[in-house]
């Protein structure tokens, strides 16, 4: 148990869903979520499809832990073919969707085919109906798509995952929204949701989530939660979120500012965690209001905030649904839509945010698209004519607003290059060096310099550049140095391969260890599992992961990092007078991988594993 | 000798020690202390991260890392993700 053992399939082309069993000798191989689904993709589609292609398929996942009371236990994913990357994609989110989803009695959906039209799903239990969005929430945001689906159908409780406008005309890094400010937010997920012309999927679930063995489970689930509750991290989280991070990366040289030229903001203490707190005087209120908790979460790290409402940016027609309070900034975006365009203005930040939640854009990527067009464009490679007139310098608050609802609505040519990714940006413009993408994909807020097992892990994420495939943080904040990277690198990949298919949150990580993920899974599933086979589970996934994208074209040749960081040494902080030692690093890592020097999958492996 | 400490980052700040609003406070050592002795002496946790003048000293180092007049410890947890 855990899982429900059900997946709700709908062919989107024939206009039918029907539910059938999920097969249960993959749950024990893959256990769920992203594993799961995964392996599913990697059965089901040809790894070559076009991502916007009918033949792709968009899998929406829940973990055997999601709607149960295991703390953070409200994680689900979408698992496509990228649209930004057209490697796999495995983008996370919480929420109540999650939650909710599984309460209605589904372990997964898989969305197939490509509509005639525009559709949402209406899930209630076990039925589901494929309505028209036509005429009702194509077009809309969100926000407003929400609000509509809950007034039709009468109820307050149905919990919502779907596309705005971005996600509707294909930008490159659309995302899938849920509860209006959650998302499943890397690799384009929601570009593969608008072109089989979903809207979005809403869903109100009255069933529970049983488990294999009730007291075993709640004695492992109290036993995690006696860690977590008194931690210093959560209260570290609940009070400013993941905002801290931004004066420590700051203070350690690796913040990436101005598209990565350089690794230190001088504008951060307008835009970090303070900032947010700061009281301010046209509204006697500070942006931040309080914090929030997902499904079944004990840390509660998400930001509730609202915008000055005299800022610049909510001025005029179609932008005041966007003083409303709502989710604020977190590290990310904050980076993203702060130092990384040169802008410390904390209100146009919050505001391009907000509209990346209304439209369902990816804010990392976002950034780091805009902050590729301010280079190009402060090179002369990108002109007035190619902006729409729009003055898109580094560290203009009124370029990141105007970039950002160019981006969201895809309008104008303006709107054409923001709606591609930096990496499909800056071929256009036959400058490729300039795009800060690995795979495709934007980077994070780590700049690879200073920490090199970042480099490491950015450079061999399966999804692209990415924060959260590997945890080597503790040891690049204390040695900038190749040496011992590949190892960590590989270990911590295949731990949140498998963490990432539970159903709970990477944050409770500081917190539980890997005794108390296995524990509290085999508290509810069946399957004895033990803490090697949880271990095995992740590695199991991070190689069938990376098989598909072998299998997509994708090779050692793509497991690389912008020609920036590699050839100019950071000029300040712990990184200074180094470059990222990839040619160090890559070459142990393929070792320790037991992979072949072309990065591929070897048959001793793959038997070793059972792939 | 004196130093500037800067406790950064969220990290827990022992009680009584009072902090400028950059998280920086002046502290006074005895000469030749290390890291390790400031940290002992100001009651902070050995998993903090520690950088001195903006190189990193790691923790295993920080006995054998002596401290000169002025120099600036920078002192954050480690956090991950974001």
């Amino acid at each position: 148990m855990g899982w429900h053992g059900r997946i709700l399939r709908v062919d989107l082309t024939n206009g039918v869903a029907k539910g059938e069993p999920m097969n249960m000798e993959w749950a024990q191989k893959y256990m769920g979520q992203r594993g799961l689904a995964s392996k599913y993709l990697y059965e089901e589609i040809d790894p070559k499809v076009d991502p916007l292609d009918p033949g792709n398929k968009l899998i929406i996942a829940t973990g055997p832990l999601t709607g149960t009371m295991a703390s953070t236990g409200g994680r689900w994913s979408v698992v496509t073919k990228g649209a930004l990357t057209g490697a796999i994609a495995c983008s996370n989110s919480g929420g109540q969707f999650g939650g909710e989803l599984k309460m209605a009695g589904w372990d997964m959906i898989i969305l197939e085919g490509k509509s005639p039209k525009p559709v949402y799903l209406m899930i209630e239990d076990q039925e589901c109906h494929i309505l028209d969005a036509e005429g009702f929430i194509w077009g809309d945001g969100v926000w407003d798509t929400e609000d509509k689906i809950k007034a039709r159908h009468q109820d307050p409780l149905i919990r919502c995952a779907g596309i705005g406008v971005a996600g509707e005309k294909l930008n490159r890094y659309a995302c899938v929204v849920n509860d209006r400010d959650r998302a499943a937010g890397r690799s384009g997920v929601g570009a593969v949701m608008g072109s089989k012309l979903v809207k979005s999927i809403a869903v109100r679930g009255t069933g529970g989530v049983k488990v294999r063995d009730f007291g075993v489970f709640m004695e492992r689930v109290k036993a995690a939660r006696a860690k977590l509750d008194p931690s210093e991290g959560r209260a570290g989280m609940a009070a400013s979120g993941t905002m801290p991070m931004m004066d420590i990366t700051n203070a350690h040289g690796s913040l990436p500012t101005r598209n990565c030229r350089q690794v230190q903001f001088e504008g951060k203490n307008n835009i970090n965690a303070a900032a947010m707190k700061r009281t301010r005087l046209s509204d006697s209120s500070a942006q931040l209001i309080r914090n929030k908790a997902c499904f079944a979460c004990t840390i509660g790290c998400a930001r509730v905030s609202h915008i000055d409402p005299t800022h610049f940016s909510v001025q005029g027609e179609g932008v005041e649904k966007y003083k409303t309070v709502t989710g604020g900034l977190e590290y990310e975006s904050a980076f993203a839509l702060g130092p990384m365009v040169g802008v410390d203005d904390i209100e146009a930040a919050h505001f391009a945010n907000a509209i990346c939640n209304d439209h369902s854009m990816d804010p990392i990527s976002l950034g780091g698209t805009i902050s590729a067009a301010m280079e190009l464009f402060e090179l002369g490679v990108m002109t007035l004519e190619d902006t729409d007139g729009v003055d898109l310098r580094f560290g203009s608050a009124e370029a990141l607003v105007a970039a950002s609802k160019a981006a969201a609505y895809c309008e104008g040519r303006l709107g054409e290059f923001m709606a591609m990714g930096s990496k499909r940006l800056c071929e256009h413009f036959g400058r490729p060096e300039f795009s800060m993408t690995v795979k495709g994909q934007e980077f994070a807020a780590y700049d690879p310099r200073a920490m090199q097992g970042m480099g490491l892990g950015y450079a061999t994420s399966n999804r692209g550049a990415c924060h959260l495939r590997a945890d080597p943080y503790g040891d690049d904040f204390e040695y900038v140095r190749p040496e011992g990277k590949a190892q960590i690198v590989k270990d911590t990949q295949d731990f949140i391969s498998a963490l990432d298919s539970t159903g709970l949150c990477a944050f409770s990580a500081g917190a539980f260890g890997v005794e108390d993920y296995a524990g509290q899974v085999d508290g509810a599933c069946e399957g004895n599992w033990t803490i090697e086979k949880f271990i095995e589970t992740g590695e199991r996934i991070w190689n069938l992961e990376r098989d598909f994208n072998n299998r997509a074209g994708f090779t050692a040749a793509d497991d690389t990092l912008p020609v920036r960081v590699l050839t100019e040494p950071a000029e300040v902080g712990a990184g200074k007078g180094f470059t990222t030692m990839l040619d160090q690093m890559l070459p142990e890592y393929y070792t320790v991988r037991g992979w072949t020097p072309n990065g591929e999958l070897g048959n001793a492996l793959k038997a070793r594993l059972n792939l | 000798m004196n130093i500037t400490v800067k406790i950064i980052g969220g990290a827990k700040v022992p009680a009584g020690l009072k902090l400028d609003r950059d998280g920086s406070v002046s502290v006074s050592v005895e000469d030749g202390a290390t890291v390790a002795d400031v940290l002992l002496q100001l009651g902070l946790a050995e998993t903090l991260v520690t950088m001195v003048d903006s190189r990193p000293v790691p923790r295993l180092d920080r006995a054998d890392h002596p401290l000169v007049d002025g120099d600036e410890i920078t002192i954050f947890p480690p956090l991950k993700g974001g």
